[in-house]
C-alpha cells in the first residue's frame, strides 16, 4: 500500500469511525510515517534506532544477511508490514527451517491482527496509526514474508494480470522490468520487481519484492504461482481486499474508541461505510497508481476540513529542540515508543513459536546498541 | 467451474513445466561446458596444437593451426548444437508453445549415447591410469548428462500427457 491507502484512506477511516479531524490526521500521520521511520532518519534524530519501522533501499543493500542481520530485516518487515497471519500454521512436506518460514507468511485476520488491535487500545493515537498500518497491509501483502526467503516469496514466469474485459476478465501475462527507475504503466503492463537471486537469504527475496509493486496497487487483479503454494495458482483480488481492509479498519478503530466491546477477526464496519460504499469501490477500480487524490476528496467530503498533505518534517523540530528528559511526551517519542512495543510483542511471539528468524523481545532493546556499535559509536 | 481433477491436472502441468524448464537450462549449461572442455583440451591438452597441425598437414603451420582450431570447434559445435536443440524444445515445451516430439526423441538418444559412453569408460582400462580424477569425473558428468535426459524426457512426456487431458476435459 502507498501512501495514498495509509494516509487518505486511514484519514476516511477514522472520520467514519468518529475520531476528530484532528486526531484522524494524527492517526493517518502516524500511519503514513510507519513508511517513513528508519534507521537513517533515527539517526538524523538522535532517537533509538530500535524504533525503526522500515528500511531504505540504501539501508537494505548494506544489510548483513547473517543470522543477527536477518533478524533485524526480521523483526522491523513482519512487524509492521507483513504481519504473519498463522505462527502455527503447517505447510505438509517441508524442513523445520522451511516451516518456520512458511509460518511468517502475511495474511489478514490473524492472531497477531488481533494483538496488535489490543496493543492500541487504550494507548495513544500513534499506536492506533501503527495498528492501522499493520492491519491493512496485511490485506495488501498477503501471501508474502517479511524475512528473505527464496522458497517462500519467490514468483516465476507464471505471472498474470486479470483485465476486467465486459463481464469477464482477460489475462494479460506480466513480464517484470529489472530498472528500478522505469516508471510503471498500468496500461502498457509496465512493472517492475527484483532480480532473480538464487541465494535463499537475498534482500531481492523480501517481501513482495519478486512481485514488484503489484500488492500496493488497489486496482489490480493478479493471478501468480508463489514458490510456497506447491504449484497452485493463487488469486489476489486488490479492490475486494482493499474495502476489506478499509470496512476492518474502521471496525477496528470503532473498536479502539470504545464504541465496540471487542475486536474479533473477520468482522467488518460495512454499515458504517454504506454511504461511501459505491464511491470507494469505484476509485478502488480505477487502473492507476495513486489514489490520493480521490481519497483526500472524500476524506474532506466527510469532515468538511481540509487534510493537509503528510509532511515528514512536521514534528521533528518538536523532538530535537526538547530536553532529553521529556523527549518521549513528544509527537514523535510517543511514535517510538508504540513503534517498539509493537515489534517487541510480535518478536516475543515469534520467539514463543519455536522460531529464532526474528530473535527475541531483548534483541529489540540491544539491537540500538549493537547497530550503534558497528556504527564505531 | 473448473472441477478438481481439471484443478489438479493444471497444478501438476505447472509443475512438471517448472522441472522441464530447469532440466532445459541444465542440458544447455552441459553443451556449453563439452564446448568448453574441448577448447581447453586443444589448448591445454598433452599435444600443442603445433603437433596437431602436423599431423594434419606438413606443408605450413599457419594453415594446420587454422585447420586444427577450426575442426575442434566444429567438433564441439556438434553436441552443443544437439544440447540447444533440447533446451530450446524443452523451453517452448514449458513456456506452453507449440512443439513437437524431436527434442524428446533426441533427449533419449543422447542419454542412452552417454549410457554407452559410461560402459565404455568403465570397459576401458587405460581410462583410469590418466588420473583416477579425471575418470570418476568424467562418468560423474556422464551421469548429469543422464539423469537430465531422463529429467526432459519424463517432464516433456508429462507435459504432453497433462495438455491432451486438459483439452478433453
Amino acid at each position: 500500500m502507498n501512501s495514498d491507502f495509509h494516509y487518505y484512506a486511514t484519514y476516511c477511516a477514522a472520520a467514519i469511525a468518529e475520531y476528530t479531524h484532528e486526531e484522524a490526521l494524527d492517526i493517518c500521520y502516524c500511519a503514513q510515517l510507519v513508511d517513513h521511520c528508519t534507521r537513517t532518519l533515527l539517526k538524523k534524530l538522535h532517537a533509538p534506532v530500535s524504533a525503526a519501522t522500515t528500511q531504505m533501499q540504501s539501508e537494505l543493500i548494506d544489510a548483513r544477511t547473517d543470522i543477527i542481520g536477518l533478524q533485524n530485516i526480521t523483526r522491523i518487515w513482519a512487524s509492521f508490514h507483513f504481519l504473519p497471519r498463522d505462527l502455527y500454521a503447517e505447510p505438509g512436506r517441508g524442513s523445520r527451517r522451511y516451516k518456520r518460514k512458511y509460518r511468517l507468511i502475511c495474511g489478514p485476520n490473524g492472531d497477531l491482527l488481533v494483538k496488535t488491535v489490543k496493543l492500541a487500545k487504550d494507548n495513544t493515537l500513534q499506536a492506533v496509526g501503527i495498528a492501522m498500518h499493520v492491519l491493512a497491509d496485511t490485506w495488501a501483502h498477503t501471501y508474502f514474508a517479511g524475512t528473505p526467503s527464496l522458497v517462500i516469496n519467490n514468483t516465476d514466469r507464471d505471472f498474470y494480470e486479470l483485465i476486467p474485459d465486459g463481464e469477464y476478465y482477460k489475462r494479460r501475462h506480466i513480464v517484470f522490468g529489472h530498472n528500478p527507475a522505469a516508471k510503471e504503466d498500468p496500461e502498457t503492463g509496465a512493472y517492475t520487481a527484483s532480480v532473480y537471486q538464487s541465494s535463499e537469504n537475498s534482500i531481492m527475496n523480501l517481501g513482495h519484492g519478486r512481485a514488484g509493486h503489484l500488492p500496493d496497487y488497489s486496482f489490480i487483479r493478479y493471478l501468480y504461482m508463489p514458490a510456497w503454494s506447491n504449484y497452485e495458482e493463487i488469486l489476489k483480488d486488490n479492490p475486494h481486499d482493499y474495502l476489506h481492509a478499509f470496512a476492518q479498519m474502521v471496525y477496528a478503530m470503532q473498536y479502539l474508541r470504545g464504541e465496540i466491546p471487542d475486536f474479533e477477526p473477520g468482522n467488518y464496519a460495512w454499515e458504517a461505510i454504506e454511504p461511501y460504499r459505491s464511491t470507494i469501490e469505484n476509485l478502488l477500480a480505477v487502473r492507476r497508481t495513486d489514489d490520493s487524490e480521490d481519497w483526500k476528496a472524500l476524506g474532506e467530503s466527510i469532515t468538511g476540513e481540509t487534510i493537509r498533505p503528510f509532511n515528514l518534517e512536521e514534528y521533528q523540530e518538536e523532538y530535537i529542540n526538547d530536553h532529553d528528559g521529556y523527549k518521549y511526551d513528544t509527537f514523535l517519542g510517543e511514535f517510538f515508543k508504540a513503534a517498539t512495543a509493537q515489534k517487541t510483542m510480535v518478536t516475543e511471539e515469534i520467539a514463543k513459536s519455536g522460531s529464532r528468524l526474528a530473535g527475541s523481545a531483548r534483541d529489540v532493546k540491544k539491537s540500538s546498541k549493537l547497530i550503534s556499535m558497528e556504527d564505531g559509536k | 467451474m473448473e472441477n478438481s481433477e481439471t484443478k489438479e491436472n493444471w497444478r501438476l502441468l505447472r509443475k512438471h513445466r517448472t522441472n522441464l524448464n530447469v532440466a532445459g537450462k541444465a542440458m544447455l549449461a552441459f553443451g556449453i561446458w563439452t564446448l568448453l572442455k574441448l577448447i581447453l583440451e586443444l589448448f591445454l591438452g598433452e599435444d600443442s596444437i603445433t603437433e596437431l597441425a602436423h599431423q594434419i598437414t606438413e606443408e605450413s603451420e599457419l594453415v594446420g593451426a587454422v585447420l586444427v582450431v577450426i575442426i575442434y570447434i566444429l567438433i564441439g559445435l556438434i553436441p552443443l548444437s544437439i544440447h540447444y536443440f533440447i533446451y530450446r524444445g524443452a523451453r517452448k515445451e514449458s513456456h506452453g508453445k507449440k512443439v513437437g516430439y524431436t527434442y524428446l526423441v533426441i533427449s533419449f538418444l543422447l542419454g542412452l549415447m552417454t549410457v554407452f559412453s559410461i560402459i565404455m569408460t568403465i570397459r576401458k582400462p587405460s581410462a583410469v591410469e590418466q588420473g583416477i580424477l579425471s575418470y570418476c569425473s568424467s562418468i560423474l558428468f556422464d551421469l548429469a548428462i543422464v539423469i537430465c535426459s531422463i529429467d526432459v524426457l519424463y517432464n516433456g512426456i508429462q507435459c504432453k500427457r497433462l495438455k491432451k487431458a486438459l483439452r478433453k476435459q
